[in-house]
């Protein structure tokens, strides 16, 4: 806030929407919720496993202490012996506590003090959770369905409004209860009771091999209401790293960035949803702080207009604010001052309803190798508003798909964007036994949603400056170059790279708040080639090769224009125009004849005066001459 | 972005004999230009030359170009020029007039342009090249000028058709064939069609003259220097151009005030809703750890020094490593070689031939500048040198791993989405009829597009921009300000929503097809959602309603002076009051001032008969219309009374009786009715005109 900039107000005029802001917006009045649930059945593979799980969890705790501050996290340890209170145990007073569970924070928007309270708590774990906390006996199965009901009683009494609330059960056991138990079919009641409520339920496996067939596979289909045979089996290691980062596999239904109708045809319509891939950076929230009592300040910009009085006095005649979002527009014709306000230029905007339509197919070559203007999007049909749009939508996309197809379509997005020409790209979810990279993470089954370029985004360049034919390497430098990159390569692993700016920030405050200091040599040695050259080292001898590259002569910087120094150059002098006399007298009155070349000046003296000088001649002097003769 | 400036000269055709078609798709092209220039903000110059104007009248035109009238000297893009142009363009034509004519006279306005130092300049001819004589003596001369003057001509006609060069592939402009063409057609399009290998030209059809005319060619971009290092070593000097940007050149200047108005700007600082004053140093800058405020102060961390600018190689990985759905950033960058840097541009080749040989890309850091000094990661995509460019990187930032989303969605191949063999025909038909790509087999039929496409992705016009130059356009044509009119045009922007002409019919016939073979239905339940949605919303409105009542009413009651318009204003303003109850209220209060005014005027010495007639008909008219029988009815037993007490016979015979004042009656009055207003309106014992003339003593 404090480098706001004045010149640059909001802009209706801007084309670069940012659906993120969008979804910002619409997510305001409510907040996000995860509740931890660890299975204390973990201590029994080891107190290793547990203390794993503890520290994904500690993870996702500073992550949520630095990122998206307002949402709300809880822990509950499930399947144990005791139940002992947690620190404020007061805000249990309206939740009915089952057996064989504990409460270790309620639901809570994450502070300073919460957070020490959880490492304190692991720093005795190893010593102490067999004695507080137990295991439930005499099998270590507690009700499911019980601990089930707990979630959703401390989700709906948390004194929030949830936007969006999920569920992560951390556990190693695949089975809650035998399938032939009254306890396995009130526990799967309870999935259809998180489907009714809008809560997401996520299991994390804590080992590699873990099965969902005997139970959560039906649970969790239950609890979306999707078919059976459209779940699809998560890798178990991802499913921890990302949940150490609070990401969890987005529900899909209430995390769209938009809800529209696609259209084939004139009266042919189908519902469907669209999603992005990622989101803007997340930075810790920037606010202003006094330094008195580190209370928090709000800034607020106020646009005030004002008119005095004719007199010339200091007095005000009438005094306004206006909104950012206030003014107007201009256009000069001729006198007059054409006024464009606020409201009729949003009228352009306002002209269609949201949609994308249907304008043809070409063939998926015919998309550019590389064209990049926004971010792509994700197209996934529902049966909400047109039921049958699934079955619809799989026909497109698999004969799109068989048939190596793109569709052009109109896309506007929502209300008042703006609309643009977008490329259906069918993709499609890989194999269960297919290989686990990371670009098995990115999506499903449907369309990638690939914004093109309007023709004035598209910048034509004409690089014959650049070209020549002596631009082109030998074969031995090719060599040279191959031999380079098998040297340095690199697998590329996203979930290794991290912000580096981003890093360094949360380094800091951690520092700062928590006393407690992470590796941050990451950024130092950021830029460090040290082993870049030693893998290179054998090569080196053979860049020689190369020419060394000199430096072109570098133009002087321009004049400052506010000095006002330089006038307005003359047009460039034709040779033709030099065989009047009458012009090169000019010039010479003008003082003008430093602007032509010297071959020109020399010209010059041939031509009119019968003069010759030496070659060597400066140009000076070459005009000196010419004066001299003019007098 | 920026574009250098250019000088463009517009050659019309206004001969009588010209199609009309011509006329009319000229001066739109005209205008589209102009406007894109204006709303944009470009500082280009234009002018234009009009062929076929009758000269005659005009004693100071040149001789040489007769029938050939020049608009004046290029001038910058401004909407009184649009304007002028339209009324240039309807100058008197004629017959008779010579292209070559007008384009000679184009020449000399762009000799005219000389001295403005444009970076390019161009003649665009818009012609009918029909079948009427031409003279042609001078088109080696005028062509030859053309070329030595490096002046690019465009020409614009109709009847153009396009098929592809047999040796070099690429779309060739031709005419169209026709039986009815005459000789002297014949021959204006032989000559049309040989300014393209004589000067250079571009012959193309209005849609693509319109497209070639936008399409500038950058020789100078603004570039953004860098070195890319791979360890400690290697290094190779580079340039980065932006390629595509999603930025619209659209440029409208921004007005906060009236032109005697001062605009302040100021930052106000709150806690907790309290406004405070604190001085800058008494501020910090900090950071939010979940509910805790952290201040962040500089002082206190270490100082680390600045990264050097630059490309820093983190490592080459195969192409498609990244995947296309995590690139991020606002723009896309073109890596060339350092220019006139020979080393760089042997190293760059190498690199880039190297890259594309084993089929890797290059993932860097890239930092920008010593005051943007941020890390952020991209990787470099190799594109082999052609005849048009050297060897070049493509440069797009990747977005990390903390911005992923990881989305769960369900598979689409289920048992319950199964679809039948007849859907999948139906869809693939789909697919057939609307075929962007060009249809026709044999790429040397004449076709009416440039392309072998009918979307193509170079040339996708940007709708909003569109818009809002039409918009513009027709404020400031029809200088109007009332806002519904725009409304009804709603075409604006649905001539976009379309099909491609050429497969409209067959898209709409497969997709009823597609339509008979899938069952779809609206679901009830979301339209149900929807409207209790609308009703929520309504309900917002609803309490919006508390703030009418801080509406101030008119202070002033009903006067003595004036009460007939005090009466009128006040029932005016109650009657907008949207509240039936304080409606009500209201109107009683007025009520009440009215018959207090009544009664005063009824007892003063002097009475304004015709004054009290018009304001109690008022009063008993909104008596009526707020349904306050009772309210009157005492009010008019009052008036007799008082009348009889006051002896204003007067007053009652001509206003009340005569203007029938009396009781309200509900309905045809009925015999009773009739008979208690006959009792109320007569009175017979009046009292003597000399106990009339003691009273006045007594007052």
């Amino acid at each position: 806030m404090s480098t706001w900039n004045p010149e640059n107000d909001v802009d209706l005029l801007s084309g670069s929407e940012d659906e993120e802001d969008v979804s910002m917006k619409r997510d305001y009045h409510g907040r996000e919720a995860i509740l931890f649930v660890v299975d204390a059945n973990l201590q029994t593979a080891g107190v290793e496993r547990l203390l794993e799980a503890l520290n994904i969890i500690r993870t996702a705790f500073i992550s949520g202490l630095l990122v998206n501050d307002k949402d709300l996290i809880g822990l509950i340890f499930a399947n144990t012996k005791h139940s002992p209170p947690p620190l404020e145990a007061s805000a249990l007073d309206n939740i009915v506590m089952p057996d064989n569970c504990a409460v270790f924070l309620p639901l809570r928007q994450l502070t300073k003090p919460i957070v020490e309270h959880y490492l304190e708590f692991m720093g005795g774990v190893e010593t102490q959770f067999a004695d507080v906390y137990g295991l439930a006996e005499p099998d270590g199965r507690g009700r499911f369905d019980l601990m089930i009901r707990l979630c959703i009683e401390m989700l709906e009494k948390c004194g929030k409004k949830l936007n969006n609330a999920k569920i992560a059960y951390v556990t190693d056991v695949r089975e809650p209860h035998p399938s032939n138990s009254n306890h396995f079919q009130a526990a799967l009641q309870k999935a259809s009771d998180l489907e009714g409520k809008e809560f997401e339920f996520h299991v994390i496996p804590m080992v590699d091999d873990f099965d969902y067939e005997p139970f959560y596979k039906e649970f969790i289909t239950l609890s979306r209401a999707i078919e059976l045979d459209a779940f699809q089996v998560p890798d178990a290691q991802m499913l921890r790293e990302i949940l150490s980062d609070r990401k969890l596999k987005q529900d899909f239904l209430r995390r769209c960035l938009g809800h529209f109708s696609f259209y084939l045809g004139p009266n042919l319509s189908m519902s469907v949803q669209y999603y992005n891939y990622f989101q803007r950076r997340a930075y810790p929230r920037k606010v202003q702080i006094l330094r008195r009592d580190n209370s928090v300040v709000r800034t607020k910009r106020v646009i005030t207009v004002q008119k005095q009085k004719d007199d010339g006095s200091q007095d005000i005649e009438h005094e306004y604010q206006i909104k950012v979002t206030g003014g107007w527009y201009t256009c000069n014709v001729g006198e007059r001052d054409l006024r464009i306000s606020m409201d009729q230029l949003n009228r352009v905007r306002n002209l269609h309803k949201p949609q994308m339509m249907l304008l043809g197919f070409k063939h998926r070559s015919s998309l550019p190798e590389v064209s990049y203007i926004k971010p792509a999007n994700f197209m996934y049909p529902d049966d909400q508003s047109i039921i049958g749009s699934k079955r619809l939508f799989r026909a497109l996309w698999e004969r799109c798909l068989v048939r190596d197809k793109i569709a052009i379509c109109l896309f506007m997005c929502k209300r008042k964007s703006i609309p643009r020409y977008v490329a259906l790209v069918p993709v499609e979810a890989p194999d269960n036994g297919e290989d686990k990279n990371y670009r098995s993470l990115l999506c499903g089954d449907g369309f990638k949603i690939v914004y093109l370029p309007e023709a004035k985004h598209i910048r034509h360049l004409d690089l014959q400056d650049w070209n020549n034919t002596e631009n082109t390497a030998d074969e031995q430098k090719v060599e040279f170059f191959q031999k380079i990159i098998k040297k340095l390569r690199v697998d590329y692993q996203p979930n290794l790279i991290n912000d580096p700016s981003l890093d360094a920030l949360q380094a800091n405050l951690l520092a700062l708040s928590l006393d407690f200091s992470t590796d941050t040599k990451g950024l130092d040695n950021l830029l460090d080639t040290s082993q870049q050259d030693k893998r290179i080292e054998k090569l080196l001898p053979d860049y020689e090769m190369f020419a060394p590259e000199a430096e072109p002569h570098k133009k002087r910087a321009a004049k400052s224009t506010t000095a006002g120094a330089s006038g307005p150059k003359m047009a460039k002098i034709d040779d033709d125009q030099l065989k009047e006399f009458e012009f090169v007298k000019s010039l010479n009155k003008d003082e003008a004849l430093t602007s032509c070349t010297a071959a020109q000046l020399h010209f010059i003296l041939q031509h009119h005066f019968d003069v010759t000088m030496p070659k060597s001649s400066k140009k000076a002097k070459l005009v000196a001459k010419i004066e001299e003769l003019h007098k | 972005m920026a574009s250098n400036k250019e000088c463009l000269i517009i050659v019309l055709d206004v001969r009588t004999c010209a199609a009309e078609e011509v006329k009319l798709k000229s001066a739109k092209c005209v205008a589209e230009i102009l406007k894109d220039k204006i709303v944009c903000d470009r500082k280009d110059y234009v002018s234009f030359v009009l062929v076929g104007c009758d000269t005659d009248e005009i004693k100071t035109e040149d001789a040489s170009h007769p029938n050939v009238l020049p608009f004046g000297e290029p001038r910058l893009c401004s909407w009184q020029l649009l304007l002028e142009f339209f009324q240039f363009v309807n100058k008197t034509a004629c017959e008779d007039g010579e292209w070559l004519n007008g384009l000679q006279a184009a020449l000399e306005l762009q000799n005219v342009a000389t001295t403005l130092r444009v970076a390019r300049r161009r003649i665009l001819l818009l012609f009918d090249f029909n079948d009427f004589p031409q003279d042609y003596e001078k088109f080696n001369e005028i062509t030859d000028e053309l070329l030595g003057e490096n002046i690019e001509l465009i020409v614009g006609t109709h009847n153009i058709a396009y098929i592809d060069n047999a040796i070099t592939s690429q779309p060739q402009a031709i005419f169209n064939f026709s039986r009815k063409c005459g000789p002297d057609e014949l021959n204006n399009q032989k000559y049309a069609l040989s300014l393209v290998p004589r000067c250079n030209a571009t012959l193309c059809s209005f849609k693509e003259a319109l497209h070639t005319v936008f399409k500038v060619t950058n020789r100078r971009p603004w570039v953004w220097n860098a070195k890319l290092n791979i360890g400690s070593k290697i290094s190779i000097s580079l340039q980065g151009i932006i390629a595509m940007k999603n930025q619209t050149p659209v440029k409208l200047v921004k007005v906060w005030a009236e032109k005697d108005e001062i605009v302040i700007r100021e930052t106000r600082h709150y806690i907790k809703g309290t406004e405070i004053t604190p001085l800058p140093e008494n501020l910090i800058t900090g950071y939010m750890l979940g509910g805790t405020p952290v201040p962040y102060d500089e002082a206190v961390l270490e100082p680390k020094e600045p990264h050097p600018p630059g490309l820093h190689f983190f490592g080459f990985i195969k192409r498609n490593a990244v995947p296309d759905e995590y690139f991020c950033g606002e723009s896309l960058y073109l890596l060339v070689h350092q220019k006139h840097n020979q080393s760089a541009a042997v190293k760059l080749d190498a690199l880039v031939r190297a890259l594309v040989s084993s089929d890797r890309a290059i993932l860097c850091w890239k930092i920008y500048s010593t005051k943007f000094n941020r890390p952020q990661m991209v990787v470099l995509l190799p594109r082999l040198a052609d005849d048009t460019h050297p060897a070049t990187l493509y440069m797009l930032e990747v977005s990390y791993t903390s911005q992923h989303h990881f989305w769960d969605f369900p598979a689409l191949r289920t048992t319950k989405t199964e679809c039948s063999e007849e859907q999948l025909n139906a869809i693939d038909q789909l697919i057939d009829s609307t075929d962007l790509e060009c249809t026709l087999r044999d790429t040397q039929q004449p076709r009416p597009w440039a392309q072998n496409d009918l979307l193509p992705f170079d040339a996708l016009p940007s709708i909003f921009e569109q818009n809002v130059m039409d918009i513009l356009e027709r404020k400031v044509i029809y200088d109007n300000d009332k806002e519904d009119k725009m409304l009804k045009d709603k075409n604006f922007a649905d001539v976009f929503w379309r099909v491609p002409d050429p497969l409209e019919e067959k898209s709409k016939r497969a997709a009823a097809i597609v339509k008979k073979l899938f069952p779809l239905r609206y679901s009830r339940a979301w339209q149900e959602k929807l409207l209790a949605k609308e009703q929520a919303e309504n309900g917002v409105a609803v309490k919006s309603e508390p703030a009418e009542k801080e509406i101030p009413l008119p202070s002033d009651g009903v006067g003595l002076i004036d009460p007939i318009s005090d009466f009128r204003r006040v029932l005016a303003s109650v009657h907008t009051i949207s509240n039936a109850t304080e409606r009500d209220a209201r109107f009683q209060a007025l009520a009440a001032d009215t018959r207090v005014v009544i009664i005063t005027l009824l007892q003063r010495r002097k009475q304004n008969i015709g004054q009290l007639g018009e304001l109690i008909t008022l009063y008993r008219q909104s008596c009526i219309d707020f349904n306050t029988f009772l309210e009157y009815d005492k009010f008019a037993e009052e008036l007799k009374k008082i009348a009889l007490a006051k002896n204003r016979s007067e007053f009652w015979q001509d206003v009340m009786v005569d203007k029938q004042l009396g009781p309200l009656v509900l309905g045809e009055p009925t015999l009773d009715d009739e008979l208690a207003l006959k009792a109320y309106y007569t009175i017979e014992n009046w009292v003597e005109s000399g106990a009339n003339d003691m009273e006045d003593v007594e007052m």
